[in-house]
């Protein structure tokens, strides 16, 4: 959460509580109060507030906010990185639909925290924090999941899904290629599966096939795409040599 | 062992596996690293396919690692490419948190904001005398007032937000809301109320601020000026040094504030000193972060193919296209009708060397071939140059280096005459009389010209690297009086969070008409080049590829 400069002269909405100083972020008022890199302290004694000016980096307090300009930056922010939210979670909750629940109880609790959130620091990274917690909570108490990753794994994906980055970027260009390059039927199934949310059931149905096969239709699907997506990969890189 | 691997990943993709089948899965990504490899890589190939995360631009491709240098510009286009069930998503997961957290959230006015692009430019036909550099957050009540927009003489309200403007005498302001000013002329500016930092430096030392009480001159320097509701005026002197007197001082009353020293004037006239206090312009611009914004391009290719020949009807990628690119038959002109879907482009991957933060060089580059060639495709969203617009574009090109030819003088090899590259923007309906080329020709010399045939050569021949930035800006206004600029840069050129205070070539006070629907890609000469990260949109911030930590680091 920020003040801008209007919102600092009607300074009785913070909220004060007698006893310790407390922090309250500022931004974008070098003017009234601040030079570079000072924040303003403030603590209640008695009726009165004392402020200082200070760079401590303690407890940030929350501020009575009657307008939407925090809720307006924090869905900001958050829409804007909902796509990677889901993308990160998905290295260790692989099933999209758990991994939305993840990226839904994320949401909720950056929210309730953001008034921590430095705003002079990128917002994903801190966001992947919160997703991660989020999924290590959903890793250890589902019933299912809790057979899955355990912390150490998690960690060593994590490493190792950074080094791949570019890898991964680059491989969503040729599974673009690829996914053109599917046979027919195979299309459907994806289009089917993938872009019109359709159950697995309702495939199988309008196939004439049975549940079990669309299924191994999927993997077999995704298989040829790794595959093909290996093969472009290889192929620009002899050509880039 | 990778069908099994296969098998228990598709399984846990698709919310089928046991409990045994992901305890199993799990000892096998814990025992082996290139398990994890392949796991990695297939979640990632099924979480593109779930979340319809198939690149259309390069600025959907999420890059953890440099989420850091990059974040807020490269981001927000995915929304704009979302496919229905992504949306969907997007709001349930909006939806949720509104009702669990905020409760009385103002949804409407969020998605009015998301989905608004800037509108049209308002400046009326009178000359100029300043520059809208950067806006952020900015309330302008009775007006709009973008990025790159030119500004004449006249008051500006700011109700909230902070906003950079440079007028033509080459001083730069800072205007922090609420605050009310009239720009005077190219060198004053008479502030009603509120705060601006004055940076006047490099020939524009001489500018004035007047204000209810004052007037400071600048003299070579850095201050600022704040201006309550009553009048009272404080100027507080950052570098250098500034002369202040009470308004109706005689001029022989001035007197000199120095670096680190503050004074206020009263409504009177009576000075006092107090402590000074403001931040420097450089740190102020730090502190409002300013970003890329990409999120508003209009048009994007990123030539984002698998490397080889890629036939021309496939060239659908991108944003902001009317349909894949064509070749033009008969070179050299932009006739409409000779053109075929026929043909190829070339695309490669990594052969040149990028220094700005974009994806381009990385993945997918088009190659022109030696010789001539010319390939077009239209835009979804014409330039009208008879409305108020400003549209900037920027591309990266290749080009064969160009040391210890033009540079130093030595006459090139002759070869080098017949090499030749545009960019043209022009009209369907009417190419050969509306439009606006920018490119090099032989010399390697930048030149913009127009459809009425009027040329305008850079003085300075293209920078001696093989990669070149180009980044133009075209504003046009009902009245005529339109500007047409272009700047290069090279691989060690800095990029600032907004547009150059001098271009390489400038035509101003040109007339443009018509409307530019098309992009004319044209090539000849011996040697092949290579186009990339062609971007149009109406702000220098959404077209020039800077990041939070370029746009600082270049200010230090």
């Amino acid at each position: 959460m920020w003040l801008t400069q209007y919102r600092i002269p009607p300074y009785d909405e913070v909220e004060r509580t007698p006893g310790d100083w407390k922090l309250i972020p500022v931004q974008k008022n070098p003017f009234k109060y601040l030079n570079a890199g000072q924040r303003i302290l403030e603590k209640m004694v008695g009726n009165n507030v004392q402020s200082k000016a200070g760079s401590a980096d303690f407890l940030v307090m929350t501020v009575t906010d009657n307008d939407s300009n925090d809720h307006e930056h924090f869905m900001r922010h958050f829409l804007e990185c909902q796509r990677e939210l889901l993308r990160y979670v998905m290295c260790f909750v692989p099933n999209a639909h758990d991994a939305r629940d993840i990226v839904q109880n994320t949401a909720v609790a950056l929210w309730k925290k953001h008034a921590d959130y430095d705003s002079s620091e990128p917002f994903l990274p801190w966001a992947c924090r919160f997703a991660l917690n989020e999924t290590r909570m959903l890793l250890r108490t589902n019933q299912r999941w809790k057979h899955f990753l355990d912390d150490e794994t998690i960690s060593i994906l994590t490493g190792r899904r950074q080094e791949l980055t570019e890898d991964l970027d680059e491989r969503r260009i040729y599974l673009r290629d690829c996914l053109n390059a599917l046979p027919e039927k195979h299309k459907v199934i994806v289009e089917g599966y993938y872009f019109n949310d359709l159950a697995v059931e309702t495939l199988a149905n309008s196939s004439g096939r049975n549940i079990d096969a669309i299924y191994k239709s999927l993997q077999r699907i995704r298989s040829i795409l790794l595959e093909c997506v290996q093969r472009r990969q290889q192929s620009a890189w002899e050509a880039g040599r | 062992m990778n069908q099994n691997l296969h098998r228990l990943i598709s399984a846990a993709c698709d919310n089928r596996a046991t409990e045994a089948e992901l305890t199993q899965l799990a000892q096998l990504l814990r025992d082996d690293s290139l398990n994890r490899d392949e796991y990695l890589r297939y979640v990632d190939l099924h979480a593109a396919l779930a979340d319809e995360a198939l690149p259309a631009t390069a600025f959907d491709l999420v890059d953890y690692r440099s989420a850091v240098a990059t974040h807020g510009s490269r981001r927000r286009t995915a929304r704009a490419l979302m496919g229905n069930r992504s949306r969907k998503t997007l709001l349930l997961v909006a939806a949720a948190l509104v009702i669990a957290v905020v409760g009385v959230f103002q949804w409407n006015s969020i998605g009015r904001d998301l989905a608004a692009l800037p509108g049209p430019i308002a400046v009326a036909s009178e000359p100029s005398l300043a520059t809208m550099l950067f806006s952020e957050d900015c309330r302008w009540p009775g007006q709009e007032i973008s990025e790159g927009q030119r500004l004449n003489p006249g008051r500006i309200d700011l109700e909230s937000g902070t906003a950079v403007l440079r007028f033509d005498g080459g001083a730069e302001l800072i205007l922090v809301g609420p605050a009310a000013i009239d720009l005077q002329t190219p060198g004053r500016v008479l502030v009603h109320r509120g705060d601006i930092v004055v940076r006047a430096t490099d020939g524009a030392e001489g500018f004035v601020v007047t204000t209810p009480t004052s007037r400071v001159v600048d003299l070579g320097t850095e201050f600022a000026v704040k201006v309550d509701s009553t009048g009272e005026t404080e100027v507080h002197v950052l570098e250098g040094e500034v002369s202040y007197r009470g308004l109706h001082v005689a001029d022989e009353l001035s007197r000199i504030l120095r670096a680190g020293e503050g004074v206020a004037i009263d409504e009177n006239g009576h000075p006092r000193s107090v402590p000074m206090n403001s931040l420097r312009f450089q740190d102020f611009v730090n502190q409002i972060n300013p970003r890329s914004r990409v999120d508003l391009l209009t048009v994007y290719e990123g030539f984002n193919y698998s490397p080889g020949r890629l036939p021309l009807s496939h060239s659908t990628v991108g944003r902001g296209w009317a349909g894949p690119w064509r070749h033009l038959l008969s070179t050299g002109t932009s006739r409409a009708g000779d053109d075929a879907t026929a043909g190829e482009l070339t695309i490669v991957h990594r052969e040149i060397q990028v220094p700005w933060p974009v994806p381009g060089g990385r993945l997918g580059m088009l190659k022109l071939p030696d010789g001539a060639s010319t390939y077009i495709r239209e835009m979804t969203r014409p330039i009208d140059l008879d409305a108020r617009t400003a549209t900037f574009f920027s591309v990266m090109i290749a080009a064969e280096p160009i040391a210890a030819t033009g540079l130093d003088g030595t006459k090139p090899p002759a070869t080098r005459n017949a090499e030749r590259l545009s960019l043209t923007i022009a009209s369907s309906d009417d190419p050969a009389d509306t439009s606006i080329a920018f490119g090099y020709t032989k010399n390697f010399i930048p030149f913009i010209q127009l459809a009425n045939g009027s040329k305008f050569d850079s003085p300075l021949t293209m920078p001696p690297t093989r990669t070149s930035l180009w980044i133009g800006k075209i504003v046009s206004r009902p009245g005529g009086d339109d500007e047409v600029s272009l700047r290069v840069y090279g691989e060690s050129d800095s990029l600032d969070y907004a547009e150059p205070a001098t271009w390489h070539v400038d035509s101003r006070n040109v007339r443009l008409s018509g409307t530019l629907d098309r992009i004319v890609l044209h090539s000849e000469g011996p040697n092949a080049k290579i186009i990339d990260e062609l971007r149009l949109g109406p702000t220098w911030r959404s077209v020039a590829p800077i990041s939070v930590e370029t746009a600082l680091e270049n200010q230090e």
